[in-house]
Parts: structure tokens; C-alpha cells; sequence
């Protein structure tokens, strides 16, 4: 939290304006701050009396601080494909850019049970320069003790300024583990990184619900932890890059997990995704025509791993339920990208999505409304192309 | 059994509202509620010491007003709530907080750990496996049910497109979603709220606070995500502009458009090949 | 539909000065007609109908109700519009109050003067700042003299003390369409030379004396607010960003509370604004006006739904919610808000055809005949069934689903038959005219009720005699609906040309070629709108006109709205001809004053848009078959949605 010298203090008001959480009031004309101070020093910034300090640490930095070095990732598997998972690409992508701006190389941590198709091949084509990993039939699936310990013997003896871990649920539950052993500092969901003049990650992430976008520093401690959610970084080429050196660990992993065991792996029924939270939005309007046919709509919508979404009408007929209705008695989206089926573009709905980045339309009617505001429109029938795009992707 | 449930008070988020004229959130009268996540999560606690007998306590760390969440527990049904509230705790990270809650936690007996996978107002989901880090446990976290058979822990976890299973024994932490069932509404239960400060607790002073706290905001500013429902108009435009704009509710309206016409197979080929579209299906390609 | 949602602001209270709130639901002012006109010095009187017209959405639960009046009786709108001084409407003021705190609504005064606009025609006299027509209207203007000014200022200022006297709890001032204080606040209107114009203090002078004039008559607890135009939508008009610092000036003057507003005689068609403007459209200029001003700001401008306003609200983009057309169709809107029941909603569909229509006479809603007719149809007024008996209704169109519902409502037990696949007849195709897919809310909300109340709705089932008898219903009801008369032309057989009527167009539309002749010949949706559909499909369209216009029998907001669309579509539209006759792959046209031909060339397709005739084959065949009877709607004779639910409200009563 911000101290603030009262001595100094004239009671102008503007800190409070400037604190976004409205942790500043100003009582008997000073400024007293309160426990929502999240001491991020929008107020100090502004204080035209130098009032407000914001405290120093004074956990010193560590004697072997600047021998961390480096970007990892830590990637995660596709079981269903013996492959690694797209964001495992994305988080090295973005490592590559990270260390590019620093000097540095980019390392990539990999715990599985054997290697996956095509990987000298991913790491290449994203600049990656090194992989460590752990192969072992024990590490097929993830367990939190197995692969936290290690991670963590791995970050101890190699030294990674920062590491990156997805944000998809076994990301989340691995990170503030590790990030508990190596008591370092940990960011959640970064919608961006960057890396500052001192070398220091910088992660911003909304928080405070949403409405405050945060960035945050780990200036004292390493390696310095961050985890990125799906679909938000993109996986850019690298220019021309060796290939990446693989280095197969042994002894990094020891099984650790006592009294534990996986009884049962089975599929789950009907997830509904958050169709406010998707950054896929497939929606099924009333010219689908049948609940067959929007039931067609809701398993493409599960295999692309998007949200089902649905027009009023759809809700009436009891096909959805109303949760997932988008429009303006429903839910307001804005998704990456917007796929309809037999919506014929009422305004009620379109202004409930009409912010989507790439919209497409299917509808049989070539008079629809939903054509003239969307980026791709196609005319056929519902059914048919649901079914046809879901062979397409699978 | 003991059941120890970590809880938060936040503010209601959805509650949030925006003065207009400095373009700040506005704090004042937004409610504080228990955490929606740790709702479910004593809803489960409860359920699990009905199962297997034993006691419910509720842990919570926060200013003074934060009793009222602990209180919302205890009449929903725990037995016992313990709130810390110290100046010398505030302004922690997840890091400091999971310490300070492990060292509570650990300051008792337990069997079990529970907490709500994540708050919504920092959306970290990082304290739990923290304090599970801090005390050496065993962690579940995305779990959407939980029972207790023959003293071990039945465990269910929600991953991706996954139900897993698992068997356990105890001590361990379990960090549990929200909307699994349906919270008990709280009936006032006469029981009080203690109140406690962090002495006693042996906390270590370079690991609480800002001092405690590695990571450190440097900046903030107001969110644009939040998509507004409804359209502005460009009020510079000439008034049969500002109609039409209106009439097309506030959409640019494309004109004639080229209707892609073909094969549905021809169709569904165009649609997955659009960059745009493709770079979310699953496919590394 | 199952939500979880609870409407945690629009459902809470508000406190303005001395008047509590008891939620956000406002309903708007609006001219009702309802006002009884005995003649001169005995007009604009408060009638019982317009006691109960208020006294309804009292019931229904909206927190407060704001009356429409005139204050200067020698300057009305209309005769049948309030008049705000009359000593004869005591009593009934009084009333209103009384009745209307029974459900703890408050009643808030408008008042008006319209200044420069009327809906007379012609106008005694019309007064303004500076002598100049509103460009609607080609009458003419009385410059005021400062004499006349201070008169009108205290007919306010007494009509304010006056009714606040009987109970009246909010007094609100329009700065809107009915003019005259708006003509003060408009650059363009007010030229005077006078310390009241000039300058935008000057012109603020007038309305913000009138204010003060009133606040020092009522009170400080007493609220003020206005109504105010914030964007005028003309060519000569001021936009949101002038309307702002009206706005602010108002606020400094010690108003308590702007009611959004927008539009004028002029740009009649936003002030009440049809279909074509989106729902809510209007938010922003409340949610602007959040952002500028302190006191509460009404949102208005199609907003219908319980969601929507409590977005609007929770947004922090206006503080109330102001309901007018939504409240006519449905009173009991705030109720069933708060009751969770948001299925049972009927919503407005902006159609404006008989709240404002071709004459404007009266208010009532296509939807819901009791508006305008509270004391036979308005809540509570149904009755239950003395004896229930078994219901058979044939056809599920609107008449057919309206006769239904009321009397499944009053408990009989009621089975409805349908030949086609899905229910809504008409109305099916109506929904695809471009702007009118509102209006299947019409047989959405019937079909909900239908469910609710357990009446099974069968599809795809010819009723015949057999079916009758082993059914045995005690009542009959045959609601076939109509059909378009085949066209008679000479040369038709003959021609090359694919002809069609409106409904076998919007039935076929693979048939609808790239050059499309439409004769609107009976003036209403059928021919203006399936226009509109053609041109949205690509195809080039001439619109012949028996009429003057396209549409005639439309409402004229809309009609404007649809012939701007065409004009701006490249349509072409051929007014006072009617069809002649065809001849090989051309049309002659006749002109319908000097009978003057013309031939048309070069078009593929050619829609008519012309009478229809009942199918009442059934009416007629099963006449005898049981001892009760009826027919209702379009296969009684062919009109419009407003008659087929009125006769089907009038039916379902008598059963």
C-alpha cells in the first residue's frame, strides 16, 4: 500500500480522482488510503505535492539474480493426438519475441510420456532454440506433484530469467505451484507481455472483473512466472533459426505422488460454453429449421471448441436455453469470430454481436439482413453445411 | 473430519459501474458478496461433513468488512470463522496471501482443505495451490464433486472436455468451480465471526505485505473491453446521415454484398480455410 | 424460459427531491385523444377514459404516470388534447391522484404548448418567437408579444401550483415537439431582437423563467424535470451536441430531472419512432447526457424489454426508464418484471399503426384492445367463464390465437386446429418484409400464452365434419383468414410476364425476377413492403400507385420511411395509376384522373398487391354443425391485425 506524508499533503483531492479503485478519500483535508490500494502509483504519478510514496521492498534481490537468463516455455500436450497443443506454440512464439528484444535464447520444457509427432519440426518453425525433456510412462498424464517437482529442479539448475505456462486448467494448477517452491512471483491470464528497458516481463491482465487492465512487474525475483490463456498469442514464424537442440533430462523426475490415483477418464456431456466469454461464437437461428438441424449447429459448435450461441426464437422453442441467447434481451458478444446458421439478421440480434471481428452468415434467404454486415456470407442450407464443415474440421 | 474452507470477500463485479465524467469505477456502494466460487465451495464443505461427520471451520483474510462474507458462511451452516484483518497483511500478492492462509490453516487441525477455484475479482485461481504448496499437500483444483468413502477422498476434476476421477487420501487441498449446486441460503445461526490479528501466527515479516509480495502492479488503467450495448452517433454527421446510421443500429452497413454460392462440401471448405477461422481450430497445422 | 436474472436496478427505488420512486419504470407522456371537446371554451376535458387510461399502467406497476396537457386555451394542439388550467377537469385530476397512490404510482403534469406546430388542421393560430412556419406545416406564425408571453407563463405556472394543489406529485416542462419552448431554445426558430433572443442565454430566458416562475409557486421538494428534444434530426435543427448545453443550462436553473426526448414535427418520424429505429436506440443520447449533467436522466426510444432496461440501467447509462408504447401494449410490463414472468411480456413492435396512425385520433394498440378501452378490456376485466365449455378454434392465425388464449384464460377448454405446418398465418409472411420482423411477436406472445395455459395447438390437421363430431366441442371458431383475389386483367393469360399476387410472391421467391413491377393498389404492407423485400433480394423496382403515395393506408411515419427507402434504392414510383391492361411482355397503365395510357417496358416480374377475399368455406359448411358458431378475423372480411384481435378480445367474452 502507497503511504502518504501527511505533512506534504494539501489535500487537493486529485490522488483520489487518479486511483481507479477508489482506495484514496480525502478526510479533514488529507488523504487517507485504505486496504483496496493495490499500490500501483497512478495516484503518486499525479500528486503535485510529492505527498505519496510507494513503498520500497527491501527484499533485496537474490546474489545469483543475473545469472537467470533466458525464456522458456513450458508445454502442454494434445493425449487425444500424441501431439503438442497449439498454445504450447503460441507461449514459444511469443518467447521468441521476448528474447529477441533482449538478447536472450528461448528454451522449451516438455514432461511426457514419449515424443510428440512433428516436434523438431514446431520448435523449429517458431524459433525455439533448446528443449529440455522428460520423457517417462508416468508422465503421461499430469499429476501436480510429479511435474511441479519437476519443473522446478529443472528452473534450479538451468536458470530461466522467465517461464511461461499456458493458462488452460493443468497450466493453472502447475504454475502457482512451481511459482510456491521457487517463491517467486506469479501473473495469471496475461493478455500481453512485453519486456521493459530493465529486463524486467512485463504482464498485463484485466483484473477487478475485467474492468481494469494491469501491468505488472516481478522487479526483485527469478525466474519470473507468467501464464497466457489459448487463442490470444499468434504463432508467428521464425526467420531463419538452427535446429533446436533437444536435451533428454534423466533424473529430473522422480514419481512423487503418494495415495493418489486416477480412477476414471471419461468424456463430458453438453458443455456449454460462456458464449459472453468465447472467442468462437457458432449460432443457430431459427431458419435452422428443426431441432435436428440446430442440434447439428451445437455439435460443431463442441468440436470447434466454441460457444453455442442462439437467437430468441431458438430459446422460445426450447432448443437452448436462455443463457446462451444473444441479442438485445440476451447477451451482448464480441467474439474473434462469429459463425450463423439460418439467423436472419434481425436487428435485436446483430447489435447484440454486431462488434464480432469476422462475422460469417449462412442462410438460405438471400434477402437476409445478417448478409449485409457480415464478412463472409453464404447462401445454403443450415443443415447441410453444419454437417459439412464439421467433416471438414475433424 | 476437519474441514477448513478458505474464503474472500470481493465485490460484486457485475456490479461495477462507471462514473461517466472521470471515467473511473466507482466503488462507493458496490456491494461486497462472499465470492461466488467459495458459495459453492461451503455448500460442498457441508455436504461432506453431513457425509462423514466431523466440523466445518471458515478462514478469510481482509479488512474488517470482509466479517460479513465469513458470516454469510457461518449461517449457512459452519461451525466456526475466523477472519484476519491487520494493516500488516495488506497489499499482499497471491504469493504472500497463500503463505499467510497456509499458516493459519496450519495453525489448526485439518483433514481437508477447500477453497473456490478462484476469486472474481483477480481471477488468479493462484492461492489455493499455494497454500497447498506451503503445507505440502496434495492439490485438485477444478473439481466439480467431492465425496468421502472409507476415509479417502473421491475427487472429480473438470479438464477441458475431460471428467477425471480420482481416488485420494487425505490431507489434502481441494479448489472447487462455481455453479455445481445449489448453495443453502444462510439462516442466522447466532454464531459469531472471531476476529483476529496476525500475532500469534509467526508470520514471517519479509513474506507478507508489499515486502512479502514479489510481483508488483506499475500501472493501470481503464479497461475498453467492456463492450457497450448500445451504439453512439457521430453527432458531426448531417442529420440524414445520423438517421441512417440509426435505422442500420449503428452497423456498417456493407451494401451489396458477394453471396458465396456452391456445394455445402465446396461451402464448408471456404469457411475452415479462412484465416481467420482456422487459426482456432484445434489442428496445429 | 428460465432465468436467473433479477433486475436489481430497474426494480429499485429513486428518490427525486420529495417523491420516492418505486422503481424505474416511467410511463411516458403522450397525446391520448381521449379528452371530451363540447364545443368552444368547453374542450381539452379530463374525461373518465382518460382517468382509467392512466389509472391502468397504475395497476400494472409502473412507478409513476405523466399526463400530456395543454396549458394555454387559447393555443391548443387540439381539442381533444388536456387542457392543463380547466377548472372542469378538478375533479378528475383529483382522481387520478387518488387512484393512482393506491398502487403508489405517482402522477407527474406535463405541460405543453405547441407554439408553432398543431395537429389541427387548420390551426386557429399559431404563435412562435419570431414569425416563421415549422416547415411541416404551411401555416404561418404569430410573432409573441411580451404581453402573450407573460399570459402563457402564468397559465404554467398556475397549471403547476393548480394540480400539485389535487395531489399531482411531479410537475415536468416539455422542451420537445409541442413546441413553443423549444422554438425559444432553437437557434433557427428564435430571431427575436428582445433581451429573449440573440444569444443562447437570451434564448434560455424564456423556459428557464417559466421554471423559476414554477419553483417558486411549488416549491423546493417538489421535482421539475423536463422533457427535452436533444437532437432535433432536421436540416435546420441543433443536434446532441447543442441539446447538451441546454441541458446544462437547465441543470444550473434548478431543474431536477431531463427526460430524454428527440425530434420534431418535422422529423415526425423520430419523435415516435417506428420500427425501422432499432430498440433502445436512443440510449446514447441519455448515457451522454449521464456524462455531462448530475441529476437523473430517462432513457426512452423503443425500449420494450425488461433485460434490455435493466442493461440501460445497470450500464449507469440513464437512471429510468421511460416506457410508452410498451406500457399501452402491455400495463402490466413492471409487474410481471417483478414477478419473474418476463414469457408473459407482450411486446411493443414499433408497428405505430394504431397508437399513432393514419389520423391519429385516438390511442389504442393493435395488440391490445384495451387501450383506450381500460373500462371493458383493461385489467381484471375478464371474466371467468360461468359455464366452461369445450372450445374447437379452426385456424391459427392471429384472430384464431387471440380468440384462444382469452378463452382458455377464462376457462374453457380449448383446442386449436391448424391446416398448415406452423401457426402465425399472415403474419409469417409479414415478418420477412424488411423492418416488420418484429412482428412476430405477435403470434410469439400467443403461442407462449398458449403453452402456459395448456391449450394444445395441432398443425397440419384439416378440420372436416367427422373430426367435429367425434371432438364434439359446444363452440365452434373458424378464424381461416383470406386469400388474394386472383388478378383479372385483359391480356393476363397472354402475357410473358410472370405475374403474381403480394402473398404468392413472398411465398415463391425464386419466382421474383430482376425487374419488378409492384401496383400497390390497396395502399397498405403488402405493397409498400413487398416492394422493399424485392429491392433487398437485388432487383430493380417501379412502384405503380393507384394512390397519390406508396402506402396510403400505412402510418405515415413508416410510410416515409418506406418511400425514402425506395427513393434512395433507385426504386421508381409511378403515383395516380392503376393497371389497364397487359399486353404480350408490356403493361399499360391508365392515370386514375384523365384515364391518359402509357406502356411499361422492360420488367420480368409483376406483383399486385390488390383486394382479398374471406375463406370462410368452412364458416359456411359447418354453420349448423354445433350450437355456437362463430367466425373471426380476416374470414369475417379482410383487414388488419387491430380488427382481427379486437373481434377476437369482443368474441372470447361472449363465448
Amino acid at each position: 500500500m502507497i503511504t502518504i506524508n501527511e505533512k506534504k499533503c494539501s489535500g487537493c483531492g486529485i490522488c483520489k480522482s487518479a486511483c481507479l479503485f477508489g482506495a484514496i478519500e480525502v478526510r479533514d483535508k488529507k488523504a487517507v488510503v485504505s486496504e483496496a490500494c493495490t499500490g500501483c502509483g497512478a495516484c503518486a504519478e499525479k500528486c503535485p505535492c510529492k505527498a505519496i510514496e510507494i513503498p520500497e521492498t527491501n527484499v533485496g534481490k537474490a546474489e545469483d539474480f543475473d545469472t537467470y537468463k533466458d525464456v522458456w516455455a513450458v508445454l502442454e500436450m494434445d493425449l487425444s493426438r500424441g501431439q503438442l497443443k497449439k498454445v504450447s506454440l503460441e507461449l514459444l512464439s511469443e518467447a521468441r519475441r521476448l528474447a529477441d528484444l533482449s538478447g536472450q535464447k528461448v528454451g522449451a520444457v516438455l514432461l511426457a510420456d514419449e515424443m510428440p509427432k512433428g516436434f523438431e519440426e514446431n520448435l523449429s518453425y517458431v524459433g525455439c532454440d533448446y528443449a529440455h525433456v522428460v520423457l517417462d510412462e508416468q508422465l503421461k498424464r499430469y499429476h501436480t506433484l510429479d511435474f511441479s517437482n519437476c519443473v522446478v529442479r529443472m528452473v534450479e539448475k538451468y536458470k530461466p530469467a522467465v517461464v511461461l505456462f499456458p493458462a488452460t486448467e493443468n497450466g493453472r494448477d502447475l504454475a502457482p505451484r512451481v511459482s510456491c517452491a521457487l517463491q517467486t512471483g506469479l501473473t495469471a491470464d496475461c493478455t500481453a507481455l512485453d519486456m521493459d528497458e530493465k529486463g524486467n516481463l512485463v504482464q498485463i491482465r484485466p483484473t477487478y472483473g475485467g474492468n481494469i487492465m494491469a501491468s505488472i512487474i516481478t522487479p526483485n525475483h527469478r525466474p519470473q512466472l507468467a501464464s497466457v490463456r489459448p487463442n490470444v498469442l499468434s504463432i508467428e514464424q521464425a526467420g531463419q533459426k538452427d535446429k533446436p537442440m533437444i536435451f533428454l533430462e534423466s533424473g529430473m523426475f522422480t514419481h512423487e505422488e503418494k495415495d493418489c490415483r486416477l480412477l476414471k477418464v471419461s468424456g463430458r456431456e453438453n458443455v456449454f460454453q460462456d458464449v459472453a466469454e468465447s472467442s468462437v461464437v457458432v449460432v443457430a437461428g431459427y431458419g435452422v429449421g428443426s431441432k435436428e438441424n440446430f442440434e447439428k449447429v451445437k455439435r460443431l459448435a463442441l468440436k470447434m471448441n466454441a460457444a453455442i450461441g442462439a437467437t430468441r426464437k431458438v430459446v422460445d422453442e426450447g432448443w437452448a436455453p436462455f443463457e446462451v441467447q444473444v441479442g438485445q434481451t440476451g447477451k451482448t458478444i464480441a467474439p474473434d469470430v462469429y459463425i450463423s446458421f439460418g439467423v436472419s439478421g434481425a436487428l435485436q440480434h446483430t447489435i447484440g454481436m454486431q462488434k464480432a471481428k469476422f462475422k460469417i452468415a449462412v442462410n438460405n434467404d438471400p434477402a437476409a439482413a445478417i448478409f449485409k454486415m457480415c464478412d463472409a456470407a453464404i447462401l445454403g442450407d443450415a443443415g447441410e453445411i453444419a454437417d459439412a464443415l464439421l467433416q471438414e474440421i475433424s | 473430519m476437519n474441514i477448513i474452507v478458505c474464503v474472500k470477500q470481493v465485490p460484486d463485479t457485475n456490479e461495477v459501474k462507471i462514473d461517466q465524467k472521470t471515467n473511473n469505477l466507482v466503488r462507493e456502494g458496490v456491494p461486497g458478496i462472499l465470492n461466488p466460487y467459495d458459495q459453492n465451495c461451503v455448500e460442498l464443505a457441508l455436504r461432506l461433513r453431513e457425509q462423514a461427520g466431523g466440523k466445518v471451520t471458515v478462514v478469510s483474510m481482509g479488512p474488517g468488512q470482509a466479517k460479513e462474507a465469513v458470516q454469510y458462511c457461518l449461517d449457512m451452516g459452519a461451525d466456526e470463522g475466523i477472519l484476519l484483518s491487520d494493516r500488516a497483511v495488506g497489499g499482499s500478492d497471491t504469493l504472500a496471501t497463500g503463505y499467510i492462509l497456509s499458516r493459519l490453516i496450519g495453525s489448526r487441525d485439518y483433514d481437508l482443505v477447500m477453497c473456490g477455484n478462484e476469486a472474481i475479482d483477480g481471477c488468479t485461481g493462484q492461492v489455493g495451490p499455494i497454500i497447498a504448496g506451503n503445507l505440502g499437500l496434495k492439490q485438485f483444483t477444478y473439481v466439480t464433486d467431492a465425496k468421502i468413502k472409507d476415509g479417502k477422498l473421491l475427487v472429480q476434476r473438470e479438464v477441458g472436455k475431460d471428467l477425471e476421477l480420482y481416488e485420494a487420501s487425505l490431507p489434502a487441498v481441494i479448489c472447487v468451480q462455481k455453479d455445481i449446486n445449489q448453495p443453502r441460503k444462510p439462516v442466522c445461526s447466532g454464531r459469531e465471526v472471531t476476529v483476529i490479528n496476525a500475532e500469534g501466527l509467526g508470520l514471517d515479516a519479509d513474506r507478507i505485505g508489499n515486502h512479502g509480495s514479489p510481483t508488483r502492479v506499475v500501472k493501470i488503467r481503464m479497461s475498453d473491453a467492456r463492450v457497450k450495448s448500445f451504439f453512439t452517433v457521430d453527432d458531426t454527421l448531417p442529420w440524414e446521415e445520423r438517421i441512417r446510421f440509426i435505422i442500420n443500429g449503428g452497423i456498417e452497413s456493407k451494401g451489396k454484398v458477394d453471396l458465396w454460392r456452391g456445394s455445402a462440401g465446396e461451402l464448408a471448405g471456404r469457411i475452415a480455410g479462412c484465416p481467420e477461422v482456422s487459426r482456432f481450430l484445434e489442428d496445429v497445422r | 424460459m428460465e432465468t436467473k436474472m433479477e433486475f436489481k436496478h430497474l426494480l429499485s427505488p429513486f428518490r427525486i427531491k420529495g417523491v420516492t420512486f418505486k422503481n424505474r419504470f416511467i410511463f411516458l407522456p403522450h397525446h391520448t385523444g381521449y379528452a371530451v371537446d363540447e364545443g368552444y371554451l368547453a374542450n381539452g376535458l379530463f374525461s373518465d377514459r382518460n382517468v382509467r387510461h392512466y389509472v391502468e399502467r397504475a395497476k400494472g406497476g409502473a412507478a409513476a404516470v405523466t399526463v400530456s396537457q395543454n396549458v394555454d386555451p387559447d393555443s391548443q394542439m387540439s381539442f381533444r388534447y388536456v387542457l392543463g388550467y380547466e377548472q372542469r377537469n378538478r375533479d378528475n385530476f383529483k382522481r387520478l391522484a387518488e387512484e393512482a397512490h393506491q398502487y403508489d404510482c405517482k402522477v407527474i403534469t406535463q405541460l405543453n404548448h405547441g407554439g408553432h406546430t398543431t395537429l389541427l388542421n387548420p390551426p386557429q393560430l399559431l404563435v412562435a418567437p419570431t414569425q416563421m412556419n415549422e416547415p411541416y406545416c404551411h401555416f404561418n406564425t404569430k410573432e409573441l408579444e411580451p404581453d402573450d408571453m407573460k399570459r402563457i407563463k402564468e397559465y404554467y405556472i398556475n397549471s403547476a401550483a393548480w394540480q400539485k394543489e389535487l395531489g399531482w406529485d411531479a410537475v415536468e416542462l416539455k422542451i420537445a415537439h409541442d413546441g413553443l419552448l423549444r422554438t425559444f431554445v432553437s437557434p433557427y426558430f428564435n430571431r427575436r431582437t428582445d433581451e429573449y433572443g440573440g444569444s443562447f442565454e437570451n434564448r434560455m430566458r424564456y423556459p428557464l423563467e417559466i421554471i423559476a416562475g414554477i419553483r417558486e409557486a411549488v416549491g423546493e421538494d417538489y421535482p421539475i424535470g423536463i422533457r427535452l428534444c436533444v437532437d432535433e434530426f432536421t436540416w435546420y435543427g441543433y443536434s446532441l451536441e447543442y441539446g447538451m448545453q441546454v441541458a446544462k443550462a437547465l441543470e444550473a436553473g434548478g431543474v431536477d430531472y431531463i427526460s430524454t426526448d428527440a425530434g420534431t414535427f418535422s422529423s415526425w418520424y423520430m419523435q415516435i419512432p417506428p420500427s425501422p429505429l432499432p430498440l433502445g436506440w436512443a440510449v446514447y443520447e441519455s448515457a451522454e447526457l449521464k456524462k455531462n449533467i448530475d441529476i437523473p436522466v430517462f432513457a426512452f426510444g423503443r425500449i420494450n424489454d425488461p433485460v434490455q432496461a435493466e442493461t440501460i440501467l445497470a450500464e449507469n447509462n440513464a437512471d429510468f426508464i421511460g416506457m410508452c408504447r410498451q406500457l399501452l401494449c402491455d400495463p402490466e410490463t413492471p409487474n410481471k418484471t417483478m414477478e419473474g414472468r418476463l414469457d408473459d411480456i407482450r411486446h411493443c413492435i414499433g408497428c405505430n399503426e394504431a397508437c399513432v396512425g393514419v389520423d391519429g385520433i385516438y390511442v389504442e394498440c393493435i395488440q391490445n384492445p384495451g387501450v383506450g378501452r381500460e373500462k371493458h378490456f383493461g385489467i381484471g376485466t375478464l371474466e371467468e367463464a360461468k359455464e366452461k365449455k369445450q372450445v374447437m378454434v379452426v385456424g391459427a392465425g392471429v384472430a384464431g390465437l387471440k380468440t384462444a388464449e382469452l378463452a382458455a384464460r377464462r376457462g374453457h377448454r380449448v383446442e386449436v386446429y391448424e391446416k398448415s405446418a406452423k401457426i402465425g398465418g399472415q403474419i409469417l409472411l409479414a415478418e420477412k418484409v424488411p423492418y416488420r420482423n418484429e412482428m412476430e411477436e405477435i403470434y410469439r406472445y400467443l403461442r407462449i400464452q398458449l403453452q402456459q395455459l395448456g391449450v394444445p395447438v395441432h398443425c397440419n390437421v384439416e378440420v372436416d365434419e367427422e373430426m367435429i363430431g367425434k371432438l364434439d366441442p359446444q363452440v365452434l371458431v373458424i378464424a381461416t383468414g383470406s386469400v388474394p383475389l386472383a388478378p383479372e386483367y385483359e391480356g393476363l393469360q397472354e402475357s410473358s410476364l410472370t405475374v403474381m399476387t403480394a402473398k404468392e410472391a413472398m411465398e415463391n421467391v425464386n419466382r421474383i425476377g430482376n425487374r419488378v413491377l409492384l401496383f400497390d393498389d390497396i395502399g397498405s404492407w403488402q405493397g409498400g413492403g413487398v416492394a422493399d423485400y424485392c429491392m433487398a433480394l437485388g432487383a430493380r423496382v417501379t412502384v405503380l400507385c393507384s394512390a397519390a403515395s406508396v402506402g396510403v393506408d400505412i402510418e405515415s411515419g413508416q410510410a416515409y420511411l418506406l418511400t425514402k427507402r425506395l427513393y434512395e434504392n433507385g426504386a421508381d414510383i409511378i403515383a395516380n395509376h392503376t393497371i389497364r391492361k397487359f399486353d404480350g411482355d408490356k403493361v399499360v397503365i391508365e392515370n386514375t384522373y384523365n384515364h391518359a395510357c402509357k406502356e411499361l417496358e422492360g420488367f420480368d416480374t409483376v406483383i399486385i398487391a390488390g383486394q382479398s377475399r374471406s375463406e370462410n368455406q368452412l364458416y359456411k359448411r359447418f354453420r349448423g354443425l354445433r350450437p355456437h358458431v362463430y367466425s373471426v378475423g380476416d374470414c369475417v372480411a379482410p383487414r388488419g391485425v387491430e380488427q382481427a384481435i379486437f373481434e377476437a378480445e369482443v368474441l372470447a367474452r361472449k363465448i
